[in-house]
């Protein structure tokens, strides 16, 4: 009897897997694909329009040069329009879940991209992974078309973009799930912004994706734009600096370009009588000689003290006209909020009124200083430390 | 005569008054005759000894040694000088057994099944029917094969000797290993039929008695016609004989026959297989081979995890891979999913045919490989494996991807020290590649589930088959690496052993 026991309970173990099998109608776990069958879709569009949600699909160049494909397709909502692709072509089931990027064209970007993020959240055919783009000055669809020949496609350049935005200090990426969080703590949230320009070298398409800064979103909904300038010095405000190019201009003569390769914001928020009266943020970085036009110029401290001056400048510059923008659309884009509480967390949460109230009249003063560290010259070798530029 | 007689006369069932499995006790020649009525390599010669008294010589040749029965029997049979005034068949048996026989052992035989039982077993009977009684003497044949080195499991680093069919010269082997008085040899006869003999090997005061006494139980419980094939004796032996696992360590090495001894295992030893078995045989124990006591510690224990992994790839990858293929693609890193949906576009099969197929022309080559001459075999191999893997790949008969994950989990499969463990863990693999099929990492889980439990419910001799694992977590450490010599402490303490 036990043995008989085992064998019956074999039998209905064997059963209940039939129904998590591929046959059609008995399914309770149908996500089957053969794996020839599956397109898989690297970046998603999005645009409005007049069914609800236009949604483009590119798959980008495949590994061995296949070309990319686009597949649009128009619903109510983004869940329907995927639904309706994932069934429209049968024998190359569009495959959304390595999905890279989601590229929202500027007009639906200005209506709210919460319920779209949310999806992305829910749907387990998605990642939060995802980078959230959003076109500046055009629709998502028109750009992925103009961008797109045999060898080249908007997945690829944004692929690209993604990969180096921080080290040319052009933007920076944030996930669909880093947007989705900070739009759910009620704060407003950046999002790469890119843009189509004249093409350059990228296998036959007439227009390439460039980045231009950052999107600035306040409620879900698009407000305005952080030129690619002020979003270097928005990374060093947040805290994602990697790399900088500065043009400083003439130096006893001669052009020089530094290469930033280190910067660091401190919040210190004044208190006066418990109330803030301001906050002083203060900027370190480290730069490096990179260009030099007419030769060596560096053995003359007062040369050196003079371009670690003019860096300096031309940051707290850049990250003034950052604050402003942001503090003209009453946003506290950058999460500077945040890292003042950090500073001093038991007088902000005192503090009345709250923070987001506060943002758009309080100053934020901005200190730059930046220490030349290596030269490379030629004539002479590698030296440390320049002299100090503080105020 | 009877119509049974005259049928039993036939059909070749031996003559009057003999049928099969009668001897009469009463010993004779004429008896001995009978019983080997028809067999034409019976002999029976007359003998008169020194003092005149008449006898019959018998043996069954091609057992004995001729050199042997002249030298050892018949010279000094009829030497006068030794046989002088022994003029009756009792007093002759008796001068016989004191000394004046060359044999080294001899024996006296009142009963005709004993004198039947010495012949076959490779002695001669000198038979006085005078007296109703015979002298056996052994005189067996020295035509056995030469002590080789194992073919089945290979030696890096050890000694290079291997069990063969003949039982004493493995016991002998055995004793060259351990020269302990205390190492007990027990002998039961199997097989109604075969008369086989089985040693079981112990040592006395360190080996758990109750394993050694079960062991002794089972085996003389065992009633089958004969013991002439492994089977024979490991399904009868086995607690599960259900289960492809095995549950006794079987070897043909007798230093790792020894070792285990020396652990606290009680050995098998069976005439006419060059196969030495040992019990209980827990998992962990099929993972280790005695090289690892003649490496330094930490390659010893790179070795044993590396045989761990290789068990986890060999059961585990075809499955997970059909898996993550089939239903969970989103678990392939992009670019390889990309290269697997580029290679498997001209394919015109299914990945689940795909894995199966390849799963079974893997095991088609390597029975093949088995049967043939080992000429062939290995051109075979050689061919069918370029055949399977270069010009199906290239006829986009299967997918590069198939054809790597197949092979990656073959050969991680004979990272096996144990034959019989390897060819389990092949079944599993197929049972766990439909359990995939059909539901993905669930069906796969739930399989590895299932598998789990059934190794955990299996026991070898009153031992958990999953010791150490399913039991303490101190021998968990011993079992997948090899602790340093001055820091192995105790035996496994599942053995009960005698001594630690």
């Amino acid at each position: 009897m036990p043995g008989l026991k085992r064998i019956c309970a074999a039998v209905c173990c064997a059963v209940q897997l039939l129904c998590l099998s591929g046959c059609a109608g008995t399914t309770i776990f149908s996500d089957f694909h053969e794996i020839e069958k599956i397109e898989i879709i690297r970046t998603l569009g999005i645009d409005v329009g007049e069914e609800g949600v236009c949604l483009t699909a590119d798959s980008g160049v495949g590994l061995n040069g296949t070309p990319p494909r686009l597949y649009h397709q128009q619903a109510p909502t983004l869940a329907a329009a995927v639904s309706i692709l994932e069934n429209t072509y049968p024998d190359r089931q569009p495959f959304f879940t390595h999905a890279e990027n989601l590229l929202i064209g500027e007009e639906a970007a200005r209506t709210d991209i919460s319920g779209w993020l949310d999806y992305v959240a829910r749907s387990p055919k998605m990642r939060l992974m995802i980078g959230l783009v959003v076109v500046r000055g055009d629709a998502a669809g028109a750009v992925m078309e103009a961008v797109m020949s045999e060898k080249t496609s908007a997945s690829d350049m944004l692929t690209d973009i993604t990969a180096d935005v921080e080290r040319l200090g052009a933007g920076s990426e944030t996930t669909c799930g880093q947007a989705l969080a900070q739009m759910l703590e009620g704060r407003c949230t950046m999002a790469q912004a890119v843009k189509a320009a004249e093409a350059t070298g990228t296998g036959g398409a007439g227009q390439m994706l460039v980045p231009c800064g950052f999107a600035l979103l306040k409620d879900g909904r698009l407000c305005g734009y952080l030129e690619p300038e002020q979003a270097a010095a928005a990374n060093i405000l947040t805290g994602r600096f990697e790399a900088l190019n500065l043009a400083v201009g003439e130096a006893g003569g001669d052009a020089v370009t530094l290469h930033v390769t280190q910067a660091d914001a401190a919040f210190e928020p004044v208190y006066r009588n418990g109330h803030l009266v301001r906050v002083d943020i203060r900027i370190s970085a480290g730069a490096d000689v990179s260009e030099i036009y007419g030769g060596s110029v560096l053995e003359d401290d007062r040369i050196r003290a003079a371009l670690e001056q003019a860096a300096a400048r031309q940051l707290e510059l850049r990250a003034a006209q950052a604050i402003a923008v942001t503090q003209e659309l009453d946003g506290d884009f950058m999460g500077i909020g945040s890292r003042v509480e950090l500073a001093a967390p038991a007088e902000s949460r005192k503090m009345e009124p709250s923070w987001e109230e506060r943002y758009q009249d309080l100053e934020l003063r901005v200190c730059a200083q930046v220490t030349l560290r290596r030269s490379y010259d030629m004539d002479q070798p590698a030296s440390a430390g320049g002299k100090n530029n503080g105020k | 005569m009877k119509l049974s007689e005259a049928i039993n006369l036939l059909f070749g069932k031996g003559g009057p008054g003999a049928g099969p499995g009668k001897i009469d006790k009463t010993v004779s020649a004429a008896a001995a005759q009978a019983v080997f009525q028809d067999c034409c390599d019976f002999v029976c010669r007359p003998v008169t000894t020194g003092g005149g008294v008449r006898a019959d010589l018998v043996f069954i040749d091609g057992l004995i040694s001729a050199k042997a029965i002249a030298a050892e029997v018949l010279r000094p049979l009829t030497d006068t000088g030794r046989f002088a005034g022994v003029q009756s068949g009792k007093k002759t048996v008796e001068q016989m057994l004191s000394g004046s026989m060359y044999g080294p052992a001899a024996r006296r035989r009142d009963d005709m099944n004993d004198v039947v039982g010495d012949l076959l077993n490779g002695w001669c009977a000198v038979i006085f029917d005078s007296c109703a009684a015979a002298v056996t003497v052994e005189v067996k044949s020295e035509d056995k094969r030469s002590i080789d080195a194992p073919k089945e499991e290979k030696v890096v680093k050890g000694a290079k000797d291997a069990f063969i069919e003949d039982l004493r010269t493995n016991t002998g082997l055995v004793r060259r290993k351990l020269r302990n008085h205390d190492m007990k040899i027990r002998e039961v006869t199997l097989g109604t039929e075969s008369d086989t003999r089985v040693n079981v090997i112990y040592i006395d005061g360190l080996t758990n008695g109750g394993i050694a006494a079960e062991v002794m139980r089972r085996l003389n419980a065992i009633h089958v016609d004969g013991v002439l094939t492994p089977s024979d004796l490991e399904e009868t032996l086995a607690d599960n004989p259900v289960t492809p696992f095995p549950q006794m360590i079987s070897t043909e090495r007798p230093d790792k026959f020894a070792i285990n001894l020396l652990e606290g295992r009680v050995g098998i030893l069976v005439d006419g297989l060059p196969l030495g078995y040992l019990t209980p045989g827990t998992f962990a124990q099929f993972m280790k081979v005695p090289e690892d006591l003649g490496n330094h510690f930490l390659v010893a224990s790179m070795l044993t995890l590396l045989r761990y992994t290789g068990m986890l790839l060999t059961l585990l990858l075809p499955g997970f891979f059909v898996a993550v293929a089939m239903y969970h693609q989103e678990m392939i890193p992009i670019k390889l999913l990309q290269s697997m949906i580029d290679a498997k576009q001209a394919v015109p099969f299914p990945m689940a045919v795909e894995v199966i197929g390849m799963l079974v022309a893997f095991e088609l080559l390597q029975e093949a490989g088995l049967r043939l001459p080992s000429p062939v075999g290995d051109t075979v191999s050689i061919i069918g494996a370029l055949i399977v893997g270069q010009s199906a790949v290239e006829a986009k008969v299967v997918s590069p991807v198939v054809v790597i994950v197949i092979a990656t989990a073959g050969i991680a499969g004979y990272t096996m020290p144990s034959q019989d463990m390897g060819s389990a863990l092949r079944l599993c693999r197929f049972l766990l590649v439909l359990a995939a099929l059909v539901a993905g990492v669930f069906g796969l889980m739930l399989g590895v589930i299932l598998l789990l439990y059934h190794l955990c419910s299996l026991e070898s001799c009153g031992v958990a088959y999953m010791t150490p694992f399913a039991s303490s977590s101190r021998g968990i450490l011993q079992a997948l690496t090899r602790p340093p010599a001055a820091k192995k402490s105790r035996r496994e303490p599942a053995l009960k052993t005698g001594r630690r």
